[in-house]
C-alpha cells in the first residue's frame, strides 16, 4: 500500500525561526521538508505515512492577515493533495491554537481533506473549532510534546486509513457535540454505582451526558400597574433605521444599536429596515412593525393599557451571535433601561 | 431479608422425550409445556423452538424474556400474583437456570417490536444473544382483542418459566450467591460509617403494551413503595411492556436487575444498600407529580445519602426521571440517573425529552437512533412480516439482499436503562 | 374535573364523546401537538404528558391529550400561559422532529392497533382525571 501523504502546519516558533519577534513571518511552503515536531510525527508514522511538505506561518501574520493567509495555504494544500492535514500541536499558545483550528477546519470544509490538530483544552482555539475538525487534547506546554505526538500519530493513522473513529473519550479527541455510541468496559449499572460512590465521597466524576446548558432566567413578578408603566422594545431581529447607521453585522453581530422612536407612530419601509441576514427580510423590510411592534404599542398607549412606550429602542442581530456577546449586550441594555426608568421590556426575536 | 440464589449453569438445551436437567443440559419435551400454555383458552396453539448463541437465527418480534426459577426454601413461590400466591418473596432459597431464557415471541399488534439476533452485528447489542433461548410463539384464537392477547402471552410466559424452573428442584447448585439487606436500625448499627444508598426503579406504567406488574398489581395504580431488593429476584416485578424494545425492561432484567446486583457487590464495603424503591411512569401529569413527591419523601424518611434512579422507555419517562432526580436532590440526597438517548440518526439532536441542571451525574445506555445494518440470517423464529412497520425501521428496512437497515431501538435490550449492557455514548 | 380530550383518534372520539368533552382534530399526530401548543399559548393547561407511550412519534399516527381551560384573570384578561405546559409541549414537538419521516400507515389492521393502544393510554389518563 502506498504511504499516506501528510502535510504539516506549524508556527514560526516550532519551525525554529524565532519567538514573538518573528511572529510576523509570512506563510512559507517547504516541499519535501520535515521540520520541528514533524520529525517526531514521521518517526511515529513508520512505514505507514510520511510528511510530504511543511507549511510554516507566523502567528501574528496568520491572525492579522487571516483571509490572505488562509487562501494562500489552502492553495498549496490543494495542489499537494495530501491524505491528511495535521496542524500543531499548539498546546496552550492561544494565537497558534486559533491558527491551527482555523486552517485545519478550512482544509476539511473547503477542500474535503481529512484534517486534525492538537491543543490544550483551554486554548481558545479548542472551543472555536472542536466541532469543525478533530482536536486531540494535549498538555498545556511543549513539555507534553512526546505524549501529544504519540496520541496524534495513533489517531492520524487510524483516521487516514478510513477506520471507524470511535467516541471522543475512546479516541482522545475533543467532543464535537455529536453523540457517538461505543462499548464501555463496565456495564452501565456498575458505572452508575461507581459514579454514586464518587459523588457520595465528594470525589470527581464525569457525567456521561452533560445536561444541555440552560441559562434560565427567573421571570420578574408581573407588572401590577400597566396603565402607568413605561414599556420598552428590544429586539434581536435586526430592526434598524434605514441605512443601518451603526453597521450592525448581518450575522455574528459585534454590537447593538440604540435608536430613537420618539414621535414615531408606525415603522415604514422608508425609515426602517432589518440588518438581519438569517431570515427572509422581505416582510420585515416592508413593515418593520412585524418584528418591532411600535404600531400596536402606540395603540395600547392611546387606549391607556400601557403608560407609555419608551422613546428609545435597542436592536442587535441574533444570527449566529455568540452567547457571550449577547449576554454582554443584554447587560448593557438592561443598565440603560433601568437608568431611564423603564418598568418593563418586550423582547422580540425572529 | 436474606435470599440464597442457587445457580445452575445450563450449557445446552435439547428437545427430548423426558424433560429434565442432566449435567447442565436442559432436555425439554414440548408436549410437557404445551398444556401449560394452552390451559388459557385464548391461546390456540404454541410452537417451541431453540436458539443458541452463534447460530444464524433471528427471533422477532420479541415480547418478553424470562429466566426460569424455582423457590426451594422460604415463603411463597416465583412470580407472586401470577404463578404463585401473593406471599412476600425474597427470602429463603431460590434456584435459577443460568445461561438460558424463555423468550415469548410473535405478533400482538402490527408494530410489535423486538429483535434478538443470535450472531452478527445485532448480537453485540442484545444481551439475549448470549443466552440459550427456549422460544415460544403463541397463536391466539380467532378474533381475540389486543388486550386479551397481550395478557394471555404474558402470563403463558410466566407459567412456562415456572414449569421449566421446577426441573431445578432437588438439584445441586453450581454456584450460590447470598443477598442480604438489614432492617433500618440494624443496618445503621452494623455499618455506622457507610453511606446509606437506595435504588429507585421507575416502572413503565402507561396502558396497553406499556405496563409493569408488582405482585400481580398493575403498577400504575400503586403509590411508590419500598421493597427488599431480593423480592425482584423471585419475580415480584414482571413486565407487560412490549414497546420500545431497546429500552424496555423484560422480566429477565427485573429478575437479574444489574443495579441491585452491583449495589449488593458494594454492600457493607463502600455503602449500605438499604432498599429498592419502586415508582411508576403514568401518563397523567398529576400522577407524575404525586409519584415523584412520594419517592423523594421516601428517600428522605429512609435517611438515604444517595440513590441510583433508573427509567424505562422513551419520551415522557424522561419527565418522570428528571422530576425524581430534581426532587430527590432537593431533599439533600445525591443521585445518579441511568437513561438512554434519542439523539437522532446523526447524533445531533437533544438526547432527552426533558432535562435539568440537578441531573449532574448521568449514565447513558447509548443513542437508540444510531443505524446498524443487520445481516440476513438463515432462520427466523417468529416473523419478519412486520419489520418495516416497527419503530426504528422504515419502508426501506428490509433490503433486497435480505439485510436489515434499522436503528438500534429495534433490538431487544440494546440501550437498556437499568445499565444491563456496556453500550454508552459521548 | 372540567377538562377536554384533544384527539385525532376516531376510536377515542367514539368512546368518550357521549360522556366527555372531546375536541377532534382531523389531522396527523403533529397537528394534535400543534393544536395543543396553540391552545396552551392561549392559557390551556396540560393534564397528560404529550409524549405519552413509548410508541415513537413517527410510528403511530395517533395522539390524544387531556387539557383544561386556564382560569381567566380577575381583570377579565385571558388566562396566562402555564409555563410547565409550554415547556412540555415544546419538548414534545422537538422530540417529534428528531425522528425520520416514515411513510404514512395505511394498513387498516395496523391503524386499528395504533388506535387501540392510543385509546388504552388515553383511558389510563382519563381514569386518573375522573377520580
Amino acid at each position: 500500500m502506498a504511504k499516506i501523504k501528510v502535510v504539516h502546519y506549524i508556527n514560526q516558533f516550532f519551525a525554529g525561526i524565532g519567538g514573538e519577534e518573528k511572529a510576523d513571518t509570512p506563510a512559507e511552503l517547504h516541499k519535501g521538508e520535515v521540520i520541528g515536531p514533524g520529525m517526531a510525527f514521521n518517526t511515529g508514522f513508520g512505514d505507514e505515512a510520511e510528511i510530504i511538505a511543511t507549511i510554516v506561518c507566523g502567528d501574528s501574520y496568520f491572525n492579522e492577515n487571516i483571509d490572505a493567509a488562509k487562501a494562500e495555504i489552502l492553495g498549496w494544500v490543494k495542489d499537494l493533495a495530501p491524505d491528511l492535514f495535521i496542524a500543531g500541536p499548539a498546546f496552550n499558545a492561544g494565537r497558534y491554537g486559533v491558527a491551527c483550528g482555523t486552517i485545519a477546519a478550512a482544509v476539511h470544509e473547503e477542500l474535503g481533506i481529512k484534517s486534525m490538530t492538537g491543543m490544550y483544552v483551554e486554548n481558545p482555539g479548542a472551543d472555536m473549532y472542536k466541532d469543525k475538525t478533530y482536536i486531540l487534547e494535549t498538555k498545556d506546554s511543549a513539555a507534553g510534546m512526546r505524549a501529544a505526538v504519540k496520541k496524534m500519530t495513533a489517531f492520524a493513522l487510524k483516521y487516514a486509513k478510513g477506520e471507524k473513529i470511535g467516541a471522543s473519550c475512546e479516541d482522545g479527541y475533543m467532543n464535537q457535540g455529536v453523540r457517538v455510541n461505543f462499548f464501555e468496559k463496565e456495564r452501565g449499572s456498575k458505572r452508575a454505582v461507581d459514579m454514586l460512590i464518587a459523588k457520595l465521597n465528594d470525589k470527581p466524576f464525569t457525567t456521561e451526558y452533560p445536561m444541555p446548558d440552560f441559562d434560565r432566567v427567573e421571570p420578574n413578578p408581573a407588572v401590577k400597574d400597566m396603565a402607568h408603566a413605561t414599556i420598552a422594545l428590544v429586539t434581536s431581529g435586526g430592526i434598524v433605521p434605514k441605512g443601518n447607521p451603526d453597521h450592525i453585522e448581518s450575522s455574528s453581530a459585534s454590537k447593538f444599536g440604540e435608536y430613537s422612536i420618539a414621535g414615531v407612530m408606525d415603522l415604514d419601509d422608508a425609515t426602517f429596515e432589518t440588518a438581519h441576514g438569517g431570515y427572509d427580510p422581505v416582510y420585515a423590510n416592508e413593515d418593520a412593525d412585524r418584528v418591532l411592534p411600535v404600531d400596536v404599542l402606540r395603540d395600547l398607549e392611546k387606549e391607556g393599557v400601557i403608560g407609555k412606550l419608551h422613546e428609545k429602542y435597542y436592536a442587535t442581530v441574533g444570527n449566529g451571535t455568540a452567547v457571550a456577546s449577547a449576554k454582554k449586550y443584554g447587560a448593557e441594555i438592561g443598565k440603560r433601561l433601568v437608568a431611564d426608568g423603564v418598568d418593563a421590556v418586550i423582547l422580540t426575536s425572529t | 431479608m436474606r435470599l440464597e440464589l442457587g445457580k445452575i449453569n445450563i450449557t445446552d438445551i435439547q428437545f427430548a422425550k423426558e424433560s429434565k436437567i442432566d449435567k447442565g443440559v436442559l432436555y425439554i419435551n414440548p408436549d410437557d409445556l404445551k398444556p401449560v400454555v394452552l390451559e388459557d383458552e385464548k391461546i390456540k396453539d404454541v410452537v417451541f423452538d431453540i436458539a443458541k448463541p452463534g447460530e444464524s437465527v433471528r427471533i422477532t418480534p420479541v415480547k418478553d424474556v424470562i429466566e426460569p426459577r424455582v423457590k426451594v426454601e422460604g415463603k411463597g413461590g416465583v412470580f407472586p400474583g401470577w404463578t404463585s400466591k401473593v406471599d412476600t418473596v425474597g427470602s429463603g432459597k431460590t434456584m435459577a437456570l443460568k445461561g438460558m431464557a424463555i423468550v415469548t415471541a410473535g405478533k400482538i399488534v402490527g408494530f410489535q417490536e423486538g429483535i434478538i439476533d443470535m450472531c452478527g452485528v445485532g448480537a453485540q447489542y442484545t444481551p439475549f444473544s448470549k443466552t440459550l433461548n427456549l422460544c415460544m410463539v403463541c397463536e391466539p384464537v380467532e378474533g381475540l382483542k389486543q388486550h386479551d392477547y397481550e395478557a394471555a402471552v404474558r402470563k403463558a410466559g410466566f407459567r412456562v418459566a415456572a414449569k421449566v424452573g421446577e426441573l431445578a428442584k432437588g438439584l445441586e447448585a453450581d454456584e450460590t450467591c447470598v443477598y442480604e439487606t438489614q432492617g433500618i436500625k440494624e443496618g445503621i448499627e452494623k455499618y455506622p460509617d457507610l453511606p446509606r444508598v437506595g435504588y429507585v426503579s421507575m416502572l413503565q406504567t402507561q396502558g396497553l403494551l406499556h405496563d409493569t406488574y408488582v405482585y400481580g398489581v398493575d403498577a400504575k395504580k400503586i403509590i411508590p413503595t419500598i421493597m427488599s431488593p431480593t423480592e425482584a429476584m423471585d419475580g415480584a416485578i414482571v413486565s407487560g411492556n412490549c414497546v420500545s424494545a431497546c429500552d424496555k425492561n423484560p422480566t429477565y432484567i427485573h429478575q437479574n436487575n444489574p443495579v441491585i446486583e452491583d449495589l449488593f457487590a458494594q454492600h457493607g464495603k463502600t455503602l449500605n444498600f438499604v432498599c429498592q424503591i419502586i415508582t411508576n411512569e403514568n401518563v397523567y401529569l398529576a400522577d407524575k407529580e404525586r409519584s415523584s413527591n412520594m419517592t423523594a419523601k421516601l428517600c428522605r424518611m429512609l435517611d438515604l445519602d444517595g440513590v441510583i434512579v433508573t427509567q424505562e422507555g422513551f419520551g415522557n419517562p424522561d419527565t418522570d426521571l428528571i422530576m425524581n432526580c430534581k426532587k430527590i436532590e432537593a431533599e439533600g440526597v445525591k443521585t445518579v440517573i441511568v437513561t438512554d438517548e434519542y439523539a437522532g440518526r446523526d447524533g445531533k439532536s437533544q438526547s432527552l425529552a426533558d432535562a435539568d441542571a440537578a441531573a449532574d451525574a448521568v449514565v447513558t445506555g447509548g443513542n437508540a437512533n444510531e443505524v446498524v445494518v443487520l445481516p440476513k440470517l438463515d432462520k427466523v423464529i417468529g416473523t419478519l412480516d412486520y419489520v418495516n412497520k416497527i419503530a426504528g425501521a422504515s419502508e426501506d428496512t428490509l433490503r433486497p439482499d435480505g439485510t436489515l437497515e434499522v436503528e438500534l431501538q429495534v433490538i431487544t435490550g440494546a440501550t437498556n436503562e437499568m445499565g444491563f449492557g456496556v453500550l454508552s455514548a459521548r | 374535573m372540567n377538562y377536554y380530550i384533544l384527539t385525532n383518534n376516531s376510536q377515542a372520539k367514539e368512546e368518550f364523546e357521549q360522556t366527555h368533552n372531546v375536541r377532534f382534530v382531523d389531522g396527523k399526530l403533529i397537528d394534535v401537538l400543534i393544536t395543543a401548543r396553540d391552545l396552551i399559548n392561549n392559557g390551556a393547561v396540560l393534564l397528560s404528558h404529550p409524549l405519552y407511550g413509548s410508541v415513537k412519534p413517527n410510528e403511530t399516527p395517533y395522539r390524544s391529550i387531556l387539557l383544561r381551560e386556564g382560569k381567566p384573570q380577575a381583570d377579565g384578561l385571558p388566562a396566562p400561559a402555564d409555563p410547565e405546559s409550554v415547556r412540555l409541549i415544546g419538548n414534545a414537538i422537538s422530540a417529534f422532529e428528531k425522528f425520520i419521516d416514515k411513510k404514512e400507515v395505511t394498513d387498516p389492521r395496523l391503524l386499528d392497533d395504533f388506535q387501540v393502544v392510543d385509546l388504552s393510554l388515553l383511558r389510563s389518563a382519563v381514569e386518573s382525571a375522573d377520580l
